[in-house]
């Protein structure tokens, strides 16, 4: 437990571990220590924690908590439209809850403890690793509402969840596959046992009554093989049949279920050959693939925060007799009047009536300054009311609304991606055919010219040609190279992005969120004249008002004591301002523009963090350090991306002056800006058909569009739910390096799959005239297949090996570190 | 070798036997969580105060549902 030892260090916040505000008084006593904290958030979580006698909490937990919210969202008591309950006793209801901000088994002890406190509760168990609980409560003892409250008050957030919906299909698919592994398993051990002792047995070593034990025996065995845990691939080879589309399943399934009948029959007739145990290798094997491949979608469905909608479920309606309704948001009408408090979310597309307030619609827009809304200005739905009480009635409801429209792009360009997976079906379809084709006249050929092996020679044919080894070469390659970057916090959604990947000539970043996270603060001052902070702070606010400059932003969050008025502005594109306040002259701004202003020399303290400088015509009064908000890593990776030889591109909803001084700090020289969500699919578009192919790196719901249009789609983490899911890849850490692990592994990807691909075919068109003219044993043929797939699999295997390369500061030159 | 016709047969039964107990196990949820169980072993008995707290509220539970 290394947390406790970071704990020693009095900068971070004792609850969450982010950095504590100077000069701020939040904390608690733990311990007879004072603890920081770095928001009132976090002071009353904790407080609770340890009100409630939990706080060895905090000696257990391994990694710290999420940031609460904010204090209001801490105290306010939760309004959440209940599901019905799914289960009802007389006495007993069940619910279950998806519980979001769980990181680490601590927490698991923690919500445990505090919601089996509460009266009414029978039991209540929380799932690791799928951060979702089940409750058990009294009826009309406790309500869910006080538990989900409880559960807010140790700093969680948790939503109840309808247990019909996808994710309990998935937990079925789940339990389906481990049964049929184990049946596959375990049957088949015991069948390859029995064929060991065969096979090491000379000729007519075992006395005939005895191998026709071991064959029956072995047919036993292998009937819940092919019966129960091979069905998957029989059922699939029937629709595909069905459609006359035959996939890869067809030959599976025909190798399967010819392999058995064939060994039933010679069994039964009492000579030739028996191949169970290839049979139960074969469909552990595969199913062993599958569900490797199953596990990763599922860790990637059922990730935290997934539940995070842009939408709330209710909203707050005003009656016609004045008084407010909590209703859900699905259900309000055209013209109705709604009330959106600070801080809660707009439930609908609006036109505001009565107040005045900032609103944020950075996801919808990626703009991420507050636009100020008053009487008669447009709200759209599922942006952020910031600063005061709105009233509105409903403008746009349903299928117009801006969430929906977002939603339908998103369909279209779903609907238009997957071309050259088709061509890859077609290809599949093709060889199979082939496969049949070719052992359907191999059977007729031999059985025509009177060969008595005529059977055998076409089961091999079949067996040999099985396309086993070809059709593992890519998934395997897949899911081995999936589930090493699942250990590094990525997630890969479908498994061709990463061959995809290999091939890209362009990696588009969005910018809010993307490469940016939230906003940018002013950290620290240094003070060199005798003037008080406080003024100093105000001088520079009101300078920088006037600023669009993204430094600007930084100083506009601050609060002014004094509002001063300044004149006679001058802006010296993008390094500076100079303006009279209070009569005198003040120049704020780079380095560079104060030695040029006062014509003197500044030592640069740091030259890591960036820094404004406050002067008056005389002498340097204050450096303010700027902390920046861009994302760990992302210079890193531009440049290595650059360094590659891919071409790199900032796309973003945002204005001209942040866009492009964002460019310039992370080494992006193609930049557009002011960019809708259909001029970004445009210019994809514009791309795509210059026949470049495109990756998207974004986040936001105004994203969502994009990422399903491009080649390949990753989204980064604290992206909407939206933009997950139409995403590829999901970089689950904070770290933009992992970008370049993603990167460098999809290369070897690429080049395993034609290791794999190549090894295969030559395997299958090598051997394939030997087993047409007789030359090949079943057994040797269903060995030369498991060998041939064994290769491939172990091939793929290398990829877990590919370790992640870590900064490489020397190999790219004259990058700041941020 | 004889013995054989009785082992043979008394394997095939253990790993039906095995078979349906997996079987059991994988839909009664043995296998739903693979990693909390692990933890939570750890931190059961660490705290007695926290513990004694539950332990009054669950027989106080008891007494109060019969």
């Amino acid at each position: 437990m290394t947390i406790n030892d970071k704990l020693k260090n009095n900068a971070v916040c004792f609850h969450c571990g982010l950095d504590v505000p100077k000069g701020k008084e939040w904390g608690i006593e733990f311990e007879g220590q004072w603890r920081p904290m770095c928001c009132p958030g976090c002071e009353a979580v904790a407080q609770a924690i340890i009100d409630s006698g939990l706080s060895s909490f905090y000696l257990k937990r391994t990694a710290y908590s999420v940031t609460a919210n904010s204090l209001e969202d801490v105290l306010e008591p939760c309004v959440t439209e209940l599901s019905e309950a799914e289960f009802e006793d007389d006495e007993l209801l069940e619910t279950s809850l998806i519980i979001e901000g769980i990181t680490c088994s601590a927490c698991i002890w923690l919500l445990e403890r505090q919601v089996k406190q509460l009266e009414g509760v029978v039991s209540f168990n929380v799932n690791y690793a799928t951060r979702r609980a089940r409750l058990k409560s009294v009826k009309q003892r406790v309500s869910v509402s006080d538990v989900l409250e409880a559960i807010r008050a140790v700093g969680y957030h948790a939503v109840p969840f309808d247990t019909s919906k996808q994710f309990s299909n998935l937990q079925k698919e789940r339990k389906d596959f481990l049964g049929r592994i184990g049946v596959a398993l375990f049957c088949g051990m015991q069948v390859m046992m029995i064929s060991l002792g065969l096979y090491i047995a000379g000729p007519n070593e075992i006395e005939t009554e005895m191998l026709q034990f071991f064959k029956w025996v072995s047919a036993l065995l292998t009937l819940p093989v092919v019966l129960f845990s091979g069905l998957p691939f029989l059922q699939a080879a029937y629709r595909d049949i069905k459609n006359k589309m035959p996939g890869m399943d067809v030959p599976v399934a025909l190798g399967i279920g010819l392999g058995f009948l064939a060994s039933l029959i010679n069994t039964y007739v009492g000579r030739g050959d028996t191949y169970y145990e290839s049979v139960c290798m074969f469909v552990l094997f595969l199913m062993l693939a599958r569900y490797v491949e199953f596990l990763t979608r599922w860790y990637a469905i059922s990730s935290s925060e997934r539940m995070m909608q842009a939408v709330p479920m209710v909203a707050k309606r005003v009656a016609d007799d004045g008084r407010l309704e909590t209703v859900s948001a699905k259900s309000l009408q055209l013209g109705d009047e709604v009330q959106i408090n600070p801080g809660e979310v707009i439930p609908a597309d609006a036109i505001v009536l009565k107040g005045c307030s900032d609103v944020d619609e950075s996801i919808l827009t990626g703009e991420n300054e507050p636009i100020n809304k008053a009487s008669g200005d447009g709200l759209l739905g599922g942006s952020h009311n910031l600063s005061n009480t709105l009233t509105a009635t409903v403008s746009c409801v349903g299928e117009n609304s801006t969430l929906s429209t977002i939603g339908r792009l998103i369909d279209q360009a779903q609907a238009e991606k997957p071309a050259w997976v088709e061509a890859a079906d077609r290809f599949a379809s093709l060889f199979v055919s082939m496969v049949i084709l070719v052992t359907a006249s191999t059977a007729i050929y031999g059985y025509w010219q009177g060969d008595v092996e005529w059977f055998s020679t076409a089961l091999s044919v079949l067996v040999v040609t099985c396309p086993c080894a070809l059709s593992l070469a890519t998934p395997t390659a897949y899911t081995a190279a999936m589930s090493a970057l699942f250990g590094q916090g990525i997630i890969i959604t479908k498994g061709t992005a990463m061959e995809t990947l290999a091939t890209v000539d362009r990696v588009i970043f969005d910018k809010t969120g993307t490469l940016t996270q939230g906003a940018m603060t002013v950290s620290n001052v240094t003070l060199f004249g005798s003037q008080e902070r406080q003024n100093i702070m105000d001088i520079a606010i009101c300078l920088e008002s006037f600023s669009d400059h993204p430094i600007a932003r930084a100083f506009k969050r601050e609060k002014a004591k004094v509002n001063y008025q300044a004149m006679n502005v001058e802006q010296a594109s993008g390094r500076g301002l100079q303006g009279v306040v209070e009569g005198d002259v003040y120049y704020l701004g780079s380095e560079d523009f104060i030695n040029q202003a006062l014509g003197i020399k500044l030592d640069r303290i740091d030259a890591n963090v960036t820094q404004v400088y406050l002067a008056n015509d005389k002498q340097v009064l204050a450096s303010f350090e700027i902390h920046d908000d861009i994302r760990k890593g992302a210079q890193l990776s531009v440049a290595w991306l650059k360094e590659q030889g891919k071409k790199v591109s900032l796309l973003s909803g945002d204005k001209s002056v942040p866009v492009k001084w964002l460019a310039k700090q992370v080494g992006i020289d193609d930049v557009t800006f002011n960019a809708t969500p259909s001029d970004k699919l445009n210019e994809i578009d514009r791309l795509q058909s210059a026949g470049e192919r495109v990756v998207m790196v974004g986040d936001g719901v105004n994203d969502a569009p994009i990422l399903a249009k491009a080649d390949v789609s990753i989204s980064v983490s604290g992206a909407s739910q939206l933009a997950r899911a139409s995403s590829d890849v999901l970089l689950m850490n904070n770290d933009m390096q992992s970008l370049r692990y993603v990167f460098r592994l999809s290369s070897k990807v690429s080049a395993i799959i034609k290791q794999n691909m190549g090894w295969a075919l030559v395997y299958n068109i090598g051997a394939l005239p030997l087993a047409m003219a007789g030359y090949v044993e079943p057994w040797q043929a269903a060995l030369g297949m498991s060998v041939s797939s064994l290769v491939v699999v172990l091939n793929s295997f290398r990829l877990r090996f590919v370790t992640p390369l870590r900064h490489n500061l020397e190999k790219v030159v004259g990058v700041r570190v941020g | 070798m004889g013995s054989l016709y009785f082992l043979i047969p008394v394997s095939v039964v253990l790993v039906g036997l095995i078979v349906a107990i997996f079987l059991w196990a994988v839909r009664s949820g043995q296998f739903d969580d693979l990693e909390g169980p692990a933890h939570s072993i750890l931190f059961e008995e660490e705290d007695k105060a926290a513990d004694k707290v539950l332990e009054d509220k669950d027989k106080d539970k008891d007494s109060k549902i019969q």
